[in-house]
């Protein structure tokens, strides 16, 4: 008999039903009277599994260089040769999938016959079908969307600027790999990573919208087996605290230089709650230092060193830690110079106490507006998940940071060893 | 959830949506304007120099001060061409005043916001303040030119430079290079004055609030205002391609990017053929079990990415495919003849369930958001459609594939752009 909770937050005015279900698969149905129900079906396992023990070997497996992403599209196949998106278009839901560095998801949304829709993709997840002749068709294909991705400036940039932090973690290789790494991939080796990853108790299921949790369960116990758990030993190489290397550089067909400067991070704590109460001071210390009010942006601006946004984002889970700043800019030495007398100033003079206190309410405002959607919902929910933690905790642990947690922050984060650059060039 | 409308002024209009499921409320005032090359690169400037400074906030960091002060109160611009008419949009997201933990009027605030952002710029000398729009133009120029280092959409706006190289349609919304060089405080501030006058208002609330109260303020906002509105020009259309054309262009990219331009979209005022051309255009090119993503894709593995894309205000149909250069003649041909089994009436009946069922699927989410609301109402006033979502799904569930098929023949080729990658497979750039 499945078990079923209800865990509730006051201050977001947000509940969730918590379902253990009998074969192993935990499901989370968060209630929302929207139009658009949302269903996403995750798993643990992405770009960054790139090497892991199987069950019963005496080594490590090390697995060629796009294989989570090649193995989701490969999902899509069925035995019968029935095509999953026409088995979802029947009843009118729109399903996608996506592989990002540390999960593969895949996903519909629908705005009727939501039960039926859930049958498909609950069935198709857990029946994995793979030939050498499915996944040489997918070659040509996947190969093509590699083609786009090495033609995306911001694509290489980004790539290049994981290369420049991380020696070894794999966060650095291409989620798509390289047309190289994935002619490599086969039947066999696909199997053996749906084996280790795609089992129940290594994913979980999370709907957002007008469904009752009572048929959600019925439809998993149609269609879902009972598993026993099975460890995974994932490859957590250890890291530096200092850069790999300082920079990268590479010329495309871009009209001015693209920069993104990385700032590494490797104390990355093993408690949940930890991570989940930096990651709410980072939201909070990445607006103070990089966003539109702050005075770095603002002197990048009015001199013209930077032209447009200065776009900023940071990463901080169990594998890997990060900031990142990014824009474009005819001088971007110069600008990396900047930031770097910047950061130190900031360390001398202390942040300012009444934009901690701005942006901790910018923050709050963005964590209720992760609400106003049944997609933003179910993705951060299950992000969260993945990292041991709960979305409806986001604003308390906003509530927790204080002004000296984000001054420490700074202090511990931010040095010049951890800097490293990544340069785009126009061709000359 | 009922749509109503407030006079707010001659040619000034708010339309309210009473949509109280979200959290956020979101105020959107667009400025209606003819598309035309004189004043494309003026339009797409005078957002970002209004938002910049104001003369209460005379910084960008007093502005974000403020709006951050309003718990996160977000602005943001958008400029963009429907038709033969450009758009000019300002919009303030913000959290609902029930939610706010001390009470601050957001609200109130951001209208004041919006006051102080269209009737108190920050002026020098009686126009725009000199060193804010030179920055601008440099900015504006800067994303002129960046459009080459997004492939895909180099490709679409090439295609519609030499599909309508004859047309008005042709102007690019953030105008050219030479024309933004040439914008002075003067004549940029100058334009601003015509554009509060002349262009058609439409104001936009999705979210909670007292609909005349809001009127009421946003009449005492327009309160001095001159209004001279214009009429909105008719977007010129052709009907059918006398003859097609082919253009190649070569660029340094592993990829290559073909793109189809087609005559013969029905406008959105034709209900029954508009909901016919839909059916036709997502079960051809926009679906994953459409007949491009199930050909050109996964049986001929030519691709990831091909797509259709109707603009039914210019009469138009894009067709996409981000492809190896040596596969162009192939994946050319597949297009075409995937639209020729369309025209021929090879659609069977469960392709024109699951293309209604899709788009039912599509406008129903459409109120799920208060930005996708936004911009669908925006296209109503624009296209002057009187009709309501409801009554667009029941015209598009009783599509024929009769319909259908006289919807596929409608089309014809005009042009086509290939940009060609040049890069070899191999090619490594250190």
């Amino acid at each position: 008999m499945s078990e079923m909770k209800t865990i509730q937050n006051a201050l977001l005015g947000e509940s969730y039903t918590h379902i253990c279900h009998d074969s192993g698969l935990n499901i989370y149905v968060l209630p929302k009277p929207f139009s658009t129900t949302y269903a996403m079906f995750g798993t643990r396992y992405g770009s960054i599994d790139s090497r892991f023990r199987l069950e019963g070997a005496s080594e490590d497996t090390v697995v060629p260089d796009g294989i989570a992403h090649f193995l989701e599209h490969k999902m899509f196949e069925n035995e019968n040769g029935e095509d999953t998106f026409l088995r979802f278009a029947r009843f009118g839901a729109n399903a996608n999938a996506y592989t990002s560095f540390d999960k593969t998801c895949y996903l519909f949304s629908c705005t009727d016959s939501f039960y039926e829709s859930l049958e498909v993709l609950l069935d198709y997840v857990t029946h994995p079908y793979f030939t050498p002749q499915t996944v040489e068709k997918e070659q040509g294909i996947i190969g093509q969307e590699i083609r786009m991705g090495e033609d995306n400036p911001h694509n290489r940039l980004l790539y290049g600027m994981l290369g420049c932090l991380y020696e070894n973690n794999p966060v650095k290789i291409d989620i798509a790999g390289t047309v190289e790494s994935i002619s490599q991939i086969t039947a066999p080796l696909l199997y053996a990573c749906y084996e280790t990853f795609y089992n129940l108790h290594n994913m979980a299921l999370c709907i957002c919208g007008d469904v009752d949790a009572k048929q959600v369960v019925a439809v998993a116990d149609r269609v879902l087996q009972k598993q026993a758990p099975r460890p995974i030993v994932r490859y957590r190489p250890s890291e530096a605290p200092t850069v790999f290397q300082k920079r990268y550089h590479a010329k495309m067909s871009v009209s001015a230089p693209l920069f993104s400067i990385g700032v590494k991070d490797v104390a990355i704590s093993a408690c949940p709650r930890e991570r989940a109460k930096k990651r709410a001071a980072l939201s909070i210390l990445q607006n103070i230092l990089f966003g539109k009010s702050s005075s770095f942006f603002n002197r990048l601006y009015e001199s013209g060193m930077i032209k447009g946004n200065l776009d900023y984002w940071f990463e901080h889970n169990e594998a890997f830690s990060l900031l990142s700043l990014s824009g474009e800019s005819d001088n971007p030495e110069a600008i990396y110079a900047e930031f770097v007398t910047y950061i130190e100033c900031l360390k001398k003079e202390g942040l300012c106490r009444q934009s901690f206190e701005r942006y901790r309410r910018v923050q709050y405002a963005e964590v209720l507006d992760i609400f106003d959607s049944t997609e933003s919902v179910a993705n951060q929910f299950i992000a969260e998940l993945f990292d041991g933690a709960d979305l409806l905790d986001s604003a308390s642990y906003l509530e927790q940071v204080t002004y000296e947690d984000i001054c420490a922050l700074l202090n511990e984060i931010f040095c010049e060893d951890a800097y490293a650059m990544s340069v785009i060039e126009p061709l000359s | 959830m009922p749509l109503s409308q407030y006079q707010i002024a001659d040619g000034i209009r708010l339309h309210y949506d009473p949509a109280d499921k979200f959290k956020s409320n979101e105020l959107t005032v667009s400025f209606l304007l003819p598309l035309q090359k004189e004043t494309a690169a003026l339009n797409s400037l005078l957002p970002n120099v209004l938002t910049r400074a104001t003369e209460h906030y005379p910084t960008f960091t007093a502005l974000n001060d403020r709006t951050s002060d309003l718990y996160g109160a977000s602005i943001s611009i958008d400029t963009e061409k429907k038709g033969d008419v450009f758009c000019l949009s300002i919009s303030f997201a913000m959290l609902r005043n029930e939610l706010i933990p001390d009470g601050t009027d957001v609200l109130g605030g951001t209208l004041d916001l919006l006051q102080e952002i269209l009737y108190r710029p920050l002026l020098e000398n009686g126009v725009f303040s000199e060193r804010i729009v030179a920055l601008e133009k440099e900015n504006a120029i800067a994303a002129i030119k960046s459009l080459i280092g997004n492939k895909r959409a180099y490709a679409g706006v090439r295609l519609i430079d030499e599909m309508c190289k004859n047309e008005r349609y042709s102007v690019r919304a953030n105008g050219t290079v030479a024309d933004t060089e040439a914008i002075t405080p003067k004549s940029l501030y100058s334009h601003y004055l015509e554009v509060l006058k002349t262009a058609q208002i439409e104001l936009f609330f999705i979210g909670s609030c007292d609909p005349s109260a809001l009127a009421d303020r946003l009449r005492a906002i327009f309160a001095h205002q001159e209004r001279k509105p214009l009429p909105l020009p008719q977007t010129e259309i052709i009907k059918r391609a006398a003859q097609s054309k082919e253009i190649v262009e070569k660029q340094s990219a592993k990829q290559s990017n073909l793109v189809l331009g087609f005559r013969g979209v029905p406008t959105r005022t034709d209900l029954t053929r508009n909901a016919a051309f839909a059916v036709f255009c997502d079960l051809y090119g926009i679906s994953p079990t459409g007949k491009l993503f199930m050909n050109v894709r996964e049986k001929k593995s030519l691709c990831y990415f091909c797509r259709a894309a109707a603009r039914a205000q210019k009469g138009i149909l894009l067709v996409q495919a981000g492809i190896a250069a040596k596969d162009k003649e192939q994946a050319l041909a597949e297009i075409l003849y995937q639209l020729s089994l369309c025209q021929q009436g090879e659609i069977s009946d469960e392709e024109i369930f699951m293309a209604k069922r899709e788009i039912t699927n599509t406008f129903r989410a459409i109120f799920d958001q208060p930005s996708s609301l936004q911009n669908y109402y925006l296209g109503t006033c624009i296209d002057k459609i009187d009709y309501s979502i409801d009554e667009y799904l029941t015209a598009v569930n009783a599509v024929t594939k009769e319909e259908i098929i006289a919807a596929a023949n409608g089309l014809t080729l005009d042009t086509v752009f290939f940009l060609e990658g040049t890069e070899q497979e191999d090619d490594e750039h250190v």
